[in-house]
């Protein structure tokens, strides 16, 4: 243990990121360098159109993301409504559910002999290749991300601000625009750029609505890639992405990070009844808006009562394996990611407890945050690109599925244990090794002990963020190693048999069950 | 707290069950794999795995069946796995995947002992190599519904733009889909690559007709009454399909007849071949020549709804009433030889994807928007 903190505990954290991320990196840069042709990529009819359409559905998405989710929120945090508590948590979900679920039951909706087409009838919304529909299903995916943050900001005002402002007589347009408006513009910001973010780097959603004219850069890596096999153009595309997105995340840390909210504690006041009943009305329309794929998933589930169902063997030759291995892949992979990305997280935090240069948990702590502005499916090129002739490449894919999945995870998870260490005050550990503790004792008698909350949460955090992973996952699965995520894909054209259904469903229920232990977890 | 930890004490052991469950069906005793597309012999269904199996005296699960949606998938997957291949023969590679298929070298050329079944200019026409053996045959058509619209015999493919039929096509694409490709092949066979009538041709495409990733797509769409597009590229046997099946004589398959008087078109003619460094050669070759002998050749019209390579199989007489013999068709093949698709198809597809590319309907939407994003962030810094 002496060793270790030295420094050696950080030994399988570096390997880690050196093997998973750092070298498919450098892999993607060095393929991209191989020959010339820039300005031809950067010129070409292809790569501008489908940067055109990547900021054009990111920029409109995020417009109405927040056009609801301003109001929304503001509703949530001020407007008083019934069961405050869960509907705030009900207003999250559809951020947490898997795309896939959410991609195959918006299609059961808006498809041109959907549930909606025969409940109005007539097609309300041509969603298939149409920048409405890509636009319309991230939007309902992100509504969520700007109300909970801008929420979140609202319940922070000052209280005794709005009161003089009001008794002063200030009208509804001049509170907002002296007190309201400037408050939250830090949430607004870091919500509008995490929208952005996200809709910019869309996969499932697009390569499943899209089309030859509409298409990602994401997508277009992909397809240039994997069906094109043109690595070199690929490359390329994944470096200038990298460029863009690295330009936005560092947007949004910096806006993030000037702003810290603080709490008041000034009590509010009480709104009417009739307030009261209308904030919940709305907040109820917008979660009906936003679980619209998800009612349907289930509505069309029970509507289903023959087909195929998990335990046939009908579809082997399509997952490339069975239906119940395709689950057994799922949770296995949940698993690697929970406890690998809970314990390289741990090495950070027991370096920070007991190194001596505190410089290096902070660059640590930096780079696990990094895979969020590499998309997925440049992380699984670089991986292919990188490993392709080694054996375990072909062999064992199922390391590099698991290790991409646990970078996924990362970000979040060193966040949650780092916050969770925080907590612990410094003295606890200073106490126990003056009065003679080894480290190892310390570790295991304190640290633990108290870190097992934020413990469980992050492997719930990795489960769930693995369960839900779509692009790397499809990018590099092969045959047996199909996840649940995937299998809903191969079947997607078959949605209104049963077993999608139950897959769908089977993400849904548990990616809730693991974020509502998560949030509980967590107070 | 004690929830929790119940709960994922209950996964570990969930997922401890479905372990051992898994690993008792390893791939252990896999003697043989095939990588095909999905709609291969499908319908009403021929089972050739079952047959081989009995064939060959092998155990029906252990041979192991790999199913793609597109030819296409095949041959991207076998070739990025290419260093240590997982299958041992591939279905489905036709005469312009098989240019792909070349340069990745995920094939070796066999020569089957059942070779002699099969016709020269059918070998000529996919590999002379025999890097690929021809098993089917089939030609692009167009294929309609003649309660919906009508196409008259002396049909080219100017008339999908001179007669409004273009707002009635579904398509799919050539990127990914290899009747999409043919039907890419055939217009550029008819009109000259290139040239502004082909440029011209695929404009209107473009704007009327409505393009989808694969056959089953669009087999959907063309299907669906809602979406009203009753003409779709497929194949010149489709009309046999409702024909044979059902006695419906419907729809139909519309060629190019030519100055001439000679019927035109683009075939496709579909091989099997033996992958490169195969786990399993032995087997793979002895699927080989079973699959181009009688056995499965004689199944090709009425399940795989082609023509077979195999000489000598009477054709059905539903599929005579319905639709053109092979014979009656002059392939454009011999104006685009071989080597000049191969030299070519990498630019042809750029240049239909450039075409593809080059409108943008959302055009004013979008910078109207991109300016309300603008003046926003003026605003917003201005306020600071």
């Amino acid at each position: 243990m002496k060793r270790l903190s030295g420094g050696g505990i950080l030994i399988p954290f570096i390997l880690f990121t050196m093997l998973f991320y750092f070298i498919p990196l450098l892999e993607i840069f060095r393929m991209s360098m191989s020959t010339g042709g820039w300005t031809e990529v950067v010129t070409g009819a292809a790569f501008i159109t489908f940067l055109r359409f990547s900021l054009t559905q990111a920029i409109l998405t995020t417009a109405i993301c927040l056009l609801i989710g301003i109001p929304t929120g503001y509703i949530l945090a001020r407007g008083d409504p019934y069961l405050k508590t869960i509907l705030s948590v009900m207003v999250l979900v559809p951020f947490l559910i898997p795309p896939m679920s959410i991609l195959l039951g918006f299609v059961i909706l808006y498809e041109p002999n959907g549930l909606i087409s025969r409940l109005v009838g007539f097609q309300v919304i041509d969603v298939f290749g149409t920048l409405g529909g890509i636009v319309l299903a991230h939007t309902l995916y992100n509504i969520s991300i700007v109300t909970r943050l801008v929420a979140a900001n609202f319940e922070t005002i000052d209280e005794e601000i709005v009161g003089m402002a009001e008794s002063n007589g200030a009208s509804t347009v001049r509170l907002w625009q002296t007190v309201f408006f400037p408050h939250i513009l830090p949430s607004v910001f870091a919500s509008a750029l995490l929208v952005f973010l996200l809709s910019f780097n869309s996969f499932a959603i697009v390569l499943m609505l899209g089309n030859v004219r509409l298409q990602t850069l994401e997508v277009m890596i992909y397809s240039q890639s994997r069906i094109r096999l043109d690595f070199v153009t690929a490359s390329k595309i994944a470096v200038l992405q990298l460029l863009i997105n690295l330009a936005i995340s560092m947007t949004y840390l910096r806006v993030t990070a000037t702003s810290k909210y603080e709490a008041s504690y000034a009590p509010k006041t009480q709104s009417s009844k009739l307030t009261r009943v209308l904030s919940t009305l709305w907040i109820s329309m917008v979660i009906l808006f936003t679980w619209q794929p998800i009612l349907a998933t289930v509505y069309q589930l029970i509507r289903t009562s023959s087909g195929t169902d998990i335990l046939s063997t009908q579809y082997n030759n399509i997952l490339g394996t069975t239906p119940t291995r395709v689950l057994f892949n799922t949770f296995i992979f949940g698993l690697i990611t929970g406890v690998a990305s809970t314990v390289l997280a741990l090495t950070i935090v027991y370096y920070k407890k007991f190194g001596a240069n505190q410089r290096i948990p902070m660059i640590l702590s930096f780079i696990s945050i990094m895979p969020l502005m590499s998309s997925s499916i440049t992380l699984s090129l670089g991986m292919l690109l990188a490993y392709r002739k080694t054996l375990f490449f072909s062999d064992a894919i199922w390391i590099f599925i698991a290790g991409a999945h646990v970078l996924a995870a990362l970000p979040f998870v060193t966040q949650t244990l780092g916050s969770g260490a925080e907590q612990i005050p410094k003295d606890i550990i200073t106490i126990s090794q003056s009065l003679g503790a080894s480290k190892t004792r310390t570790t295991v008698g304190i640290l633990l002990p108290l870190l097992l909350p934020s413990i469980i949460v992050s492997f719930l955090l990795g489960l769930a963020i693995s369960f839900g992973e779509f692009g790397a996952t499809f990018f590099l699965v092969r045959g047996e190693w199909t996840t649940v995520s995937v299998a809903i894909q191969k079947l997607f054209v078959t949605r209104d048999n049963i077993l999608p259904l139950q897959y769908a469903i089977i993400l849904i229920v548990i990616t809730l069950v693991s974020f509502s232990l998560v949030e509980k977890g967590r107070r | 707290m004690k929830k929790i930890s119940a709960f994922f004490i209950l996964l570990v052991m969930l997922s401890g069950i479905q372990f051992t469950s898994a690993s008792l069906g390893s791939d252990q005793d896999v003697e043989l794999t095939i990588y095909t597309y999905d709609s291969l012999l499908a319908y009403p269904g021929y089972d050739y795995i079952g047959n081989f199996s009995a064939y060959a005296g092998i155990p029906k699960d252990s041979i192991r069946l790999v199913s793609f949606s597109d030819a296409s998938e095949i041959v991207t997957r076998a070739s990025l796995e290419k260093d240590s291949p997982e299958a041992d023969v591939l279905i489905g590679i036709d005469n312009v995947l098989v240019h792909k298929a070349r340069t990745e070298e995920i094939l070796i050329p066999y020569a089957p002992s059942t070779l002699s079944n099969i016709p020269q200019d059918l070998i000529d026409g996919l590999a002379s190599d025999n890097l690929l053996t021809p098993y089917d045959y089939g030609v692009i058509s167009l294929y309609y519904d003649k309660n919906k619209v009508t196409i008259s015999e002396n049909f080219t493919l100017t008339d999908l733009i001179e007669k409004n039929l273009a707002n009635k096509l579904v398509l799919e694409n050539p990127l990914l889909s290899s009747p999409g490709l043919g039907f890419l092949l055939w217009s550029i066979a008819e009109f000259g690559e290139g040239s502004a009538q082909w440029k011209e041709f695929w404009e209107v495409i473009r704007d009327e007709g409505r393009l989808v990733d694969s056959w089953g797509d669009a087999f959907n769409v063309f299907s669906a009454e809602e979406s009203d597009r009753p003409i779709m590229v497929s194949y010149t046997s489709s009309p046999a399909f409702g024909a044979c099946l059902y006695g419906d004589n419907s729809t139909a398959a519309a060629l190019t007849l030519d100055e001439n008087g000679k019927v035109r078109g683009w075939q496709q003619i579909e091989g099997i071949g033996l992958t490169k460094n195969a786990p399993n050669e032995e087997m793979a070759k002895k699927f080989i020549d079973w699959f181009i002998d009688l056995d499965v050749q004689e199944n090709i019209y009425l399940n795989q709804w082609m023509y077979p390579a195999m000489e000598g199989i009477d054709i059905p007489d539903c599929y005579s009433d319905s639709t053109y013999a092979p014979k009656e068709i002059m392939a454009y093949n011999d104006e685009l030889p071989q080597n000049v698709v191969s030299e070519n198809l990498d630019k042809w597809l750029d240049q239909w994807e450039n075409l593809y590319l080059s409108t943008n309907n959302s055009a004013p939407f979008e910078s109207w928007f991109l300016g309300l994003a603008f003046v926003a962030m003026v605003v917003i810094k201005r306020r600071k």
